[in-house]
């Protein structure tokens, strides 16, 4: 890896993606501050969640850098890039169903190594503390998100939005330094977008920089500071929203056809 | 050379037995995505039918036909009173699996409890092999490629032509679509599994017309040289399955004439293993089922 | 008829062991593994041989190889440690790619080349013949009598079991246990959450294989034989039926439902009347009641006899005294 001088956490140069033909992501530029919350936002089949694939290392782009704090990732495997603390959730929240709430906490915590065979055979003592410390940990935060009760439940038993918080706490157990959240409202309750927003706000007041994708608009102008949109596989402008409504392109491409639908 | 062109002659014969069981478990596959381990015991209850049959009429034609009946049967009750109820209650693919993986150890044991373990002899026209251009059949031989290129030219025509095969093909391609568009989905994927089981039926019974012999365990013998042949070719694709059972088929037969026939199923699998490694979609992909990711 | 009980029991302790080990791959991580008897075979194998000594020479190459005369304790887990490097090496390719179905039919293929292979190849494992003349363990230093030698082998098998049972159940209930189950919930998440999805998945399998071994070499000693006949791609599938009849993923359960569906239900209808000329009949009948079996449990009590347990956080503290929640408590 090489060491470069980056002022943002996230910077994405160029990046582009095709599937047998189809152009998904094209020349993408995105960079993202430290502790910001930035948001994408753009048509549907405008290469969004590819975007984010991409970023997180589920998917391998074709060209272009991706760097994460000085690190340059691309093409690393998506376990690695949430080591170096670029975590991700999906647009189903992925649960661990079988798992009780608890359990689903203690295994998002960071293991720092400590879930190797060899440590549960002979370093039992070592592993008991650290689980101990993560269980208050995740207490503290289950408390937060309002799962505190719920935590010897199956996971899979929980609702939509149960499931989304769940999704929430678990990322703030792991402390990454960056979250993607891939369209945080899908499957919520429309009644409980307040909360995710404010679950949204203490995942970032954990200090944590959070890049997401969401159609929603006015949720999305009052979760984040910068917004980048998105047509055609590409970054089109980017700014905040009351800007971007007057910017020529994102009105052909996107908002104009939102502000038409009413 | 003459030794390699009958080998293809031979492998010509396996493919044509292979083809009925391969296109038989892609047709069954493209509506329900369960790699159903069962297969083989669809064979041979068909096989053992035509079997009963021929103690009573000796009649090539009847016997075969008995196989296609028992087959269907089979097939259609074990998918309607065994699996359709997991199914509906949307059990993950790899339960199903072990489900079919029961319902094989149920059939084949039953077949065991009944006929017993040895080898039974199913007799066929036999005659002194015949030249056929470069290669050296059997009058059983030719029975069976013929049977073989009669039934695959049902499937063309049925899949093509009739409004089954549209309704299945759509629900092979879409299972969501093809319910809004009004199609009895339900009804085709039973069909369908009837359909399969009759090839399956008829599968059996020229493999054991082939061999001379059946006994309970060699349709499951068989099934992973099925599966071969379904994954080399793309699995869920009729057409891909036609090709994989052709070049599976021809591959057995030709290495055996080079390396110890008793390696010749190993064959097949090392082609089924590497297959899944390198290409996982198989020669002719399906549109609406991929493996992995290129 | 004791004599005959200690049999059944020494059996179901070893069947025991190899139900544990399955359960790892399957019940632990969710990899339907149909190869499992092939590790069994290489430990059964490779342990045997190690015991047994050189085989005969008959000129004709065949035989079998690693013929020694080892003390059990050596060739058990040199045992144990070839069914777990055959994992790794079938595994290691097997998981590279392949999830779910394809994995299962992969596993399979690979065990139906191994036993053509091992079956057709004199010069390796005797093919059909196998490696014969596995001395019992510790026999020739204890100088029991027949009866009290039974004893002592069920004892060892037992002590076998509950070592591997208590092992297994450290780790089921570390964090590299609930690493593995988050694993088989949702590999794509903890891909999410920094998991080396392969690398644990293939841990598993060399678990499961090392049992598989460990289990083999017990077997052969209790066989005195390993060959072809005896590892069968079925004996894999009358373990799955044990593990589902019990519980997937509870240790006390599929050992239970091991024993039950491949010890007890044959010994029952042992005491049948046999039918003459029908010799396959109860066999054959076993296997359908199996299958029967596995089908209901699957249909109406997918979790088995005994339900994976679910651990409980009982620590209240929070609850007595909350701190204020940023986020509401959502109900529905």
């Amino acid at each position: 890896m090489v060491e470069v001088v980056a002022p943002n956490l996230l910077e994405v140069h160029g990046v582009s993606k095709s599937f047998g033909g189809v152009q998904a992501v094209r020349d993408l530029d995105i960079a993202v501050e430290k502790g910001a919350i930035a948001a994408i936002i753009g048509p549907n089949g405008a290469g969004k969640s590819t975007a984010i694939d991409l970023i997180s290392g589920f998917k391998k782009p074709d060209s272009g850098t991706v760097m994460f704090d000085t690190h340059v990732v691309q093409g690393q495997p998506a376990y690695r890039m949430s080591r170096l603390g670029l975590a991700r959730t999906f647009q189903t929240a992925r649960e661990w169903p079988r798992l009780t709430v608890m359990d689903n906490m203690l295994a998002a915590a960071p293991q720092l190594g400590m879930d190797t065979m060899w440590r549960a055979l002979f370093a039992r003592r070592r592993l008991a503390s650290k689980e101990l410390a993560d269980r208050q940990n995740a207490r503290r935060l289950l408390t937060e998100f309002g799962l505190f009760d719920l935590r010897n439940e199956l996971a899979g038993n929980l609702s939509g939005g149960q499931k989304r918080l769940l999704e929430f706490a678990r990322i703030a157990i792991a402390r990454p330094r960056m979250v993607l959240l891939d369209e945080p409202l899908a499957g919520v309750n429309p009644v409980l977008q307040d909360k995710i927003l404010s679950a949204v706000h203490a995942l970032n007041r954990e200090g944590i920089t959070i890049l997401l994708i969401e159609h929603n608009l006015p949720w999305v102008e009052a979760a984040s500071d910068r917004i980048t949109v998105m047509a055609e596989g590409t970054a089109i402008a980017s700014g905040r929203l009351s800007e971007l409504r007057a910017h020529r392109g994102v009105i052909d491409a996107y908002l104009g056809e939102v502000v038409a639908n009413g | 050379m003459t030794d390699f062109l009958h080998a293809v002659g031979f492998g010509l014969v396996t493919a044509s037995i292979l083809a009925l069981a391969t296109v038989a478990i892609s047709l069954q596959f493209s509506v329900t995505s369960i790699p159903n381990l069962a297969q083989g015991e669809f064979m041979m209850m068909g096989a053992y039918g035509g079997l009963v049959v021929q103690s009573v009429i000796q009649n090539v034609i009847v016997e075969a036909l008995a196989a296609v009946v028992v087959g269907a049967a089979v097939s259609w009750a074990v998918y309607r009173f065994l699996l359709q109820p997991f199914v509906r209650a949307g059990t993950r693919n790899t339960t199903l699996l072990v489900v079919t993986l029961g319902v094989s150890l149920i059939l084949q044991n039953v077949l065991l409890a009944v006929f017993g373990g040895s080898y039974l002899q199913l007799k066929v026209p036999a005659s002194a092999p015949i030249t056929v251009g470069p290669f050296l059949w059997t009058i059983a031989d030719v029975i069976i490629i013929v049977a073989a290129l009669v039934s695959l030219s049902v499937v063309h025509i049925v899949l093509r032509y009739t409004k089954f095969g549209k309704s299945q093909r759509a629900v092979a391609d879409n299972p969501e679509l093809a319910r809004v568009t009004g199609i009895n989905s339900g009804q085709v994927i039973r069909l369908t599994w009837l359909w399969a089981g009759a090839m399956s039926g008829l599968g059996g019974f020229v493999l054991g017309a082939q061999i001379g012999g059946l006994e309970p365990s060699l349709g499951f013998q068989f099934l992973l040289v099925v599966f071969a042949a379904a994954v080399v070719g793309g699995i869920g694709q009729p057409y891909g399955a036609m090709l994989g059972a052709l070049l599976i088929g021809i591959a057995m037969e030709v290495s055996a004439a080079y390396i110890p026939a008793d390696y010749k199923q190993g064959v097949a699998f090392a082609a089924l293993i590497l297959t899944l490694l390198f290409r996982p979609n198989g020669l002719v992909p399906s549109r609406s089922r991929i493996v992995a990711e290129a | 008829m004791l004599q005959y009980i200690i049999s059944v029991l020494t059996i179901g302790a070893i069947v025991g062991i190899l139900s544990l080990g399955l359960n790892v791959r399957w019940g632990w991580v969710g990899d339907l593994d149909l190869a499992y008897y092939l590790f069994v075979a290489m430990g059964a194998y490779v342990g045997g041989a190690l015991q047994a000594g050189p085989s005969q020479n008959l000129g004709d190459g065949s035989g079998w190889i690693l013929g020694m005369t080892l003390p059990f304790p050596v060739a058990l887990l040199i045992g144990g440690a070839v069914g777990a490097a055959s994992a790794a090496i079938v595994g290691g390719i097997a998981l590279f790619r392949l999830r779910g179905d394809y994995f299962a039919i992969t596993t399979l293929a690979f065990t139906l080349i191994a036993v053509e292979f091992l079956s057709q190849n004199r010069n390796i494992f005797d093919g059909f013949n196998g490696v014969y003349g596995i001395p019992q363990p510790f026999e020739s230093q204890l100088n029991l009598s027949q009866d009290d030698y039974q004893w002592f082998f069920l004892g060892l098998c037992c002590v076998l079991l509950i070592i591997v049972y208590l092992i297994l159940n450290l780790l089921y209930h570390s964090a590299f246990g609930r690493t593995l189950r988050a694993v088989r919930e949702d590999e794509i998440a903890a891909a999410a959450f920094g998991r080396n999805v392969y690398s644990l998945k293939l841990k598993a399998y060399v678990i499961g294989g090392a049992c598989a071994g460990l289990g083999g070499v017990l077997f052969a000693a209790y066989l005195s034989t390993w060959n072809p006949t005896v590892w069968a791609p079925a004996e894999t599938f009358l373990l799955y039926a044990g593990i589902f009849l019990g519980g997937q993923a509870n240790s006390k359960g599929v050992v239970i439902g091991t024993i039950i569906v491949v010890v007890a239900i044959p010994e029952a209808t042992r005491f049948l009347p046999e039918i003459p000329g029908h010799g396959d009949l109860f066999p054959a009948l076993h296997l359908v009641f199996v299958g029967i079996v596995l089908i209901a449990v699957l249909r109406f009590r997918p979790q088995g006899l005994l339900p994976e347990p679910r651990s409980r956080d009982r620590d209240n503290r929070w609850r007595r005294k909350p701190p204020p929640p940023i986020v509401e408590a959502v109900n529905g």
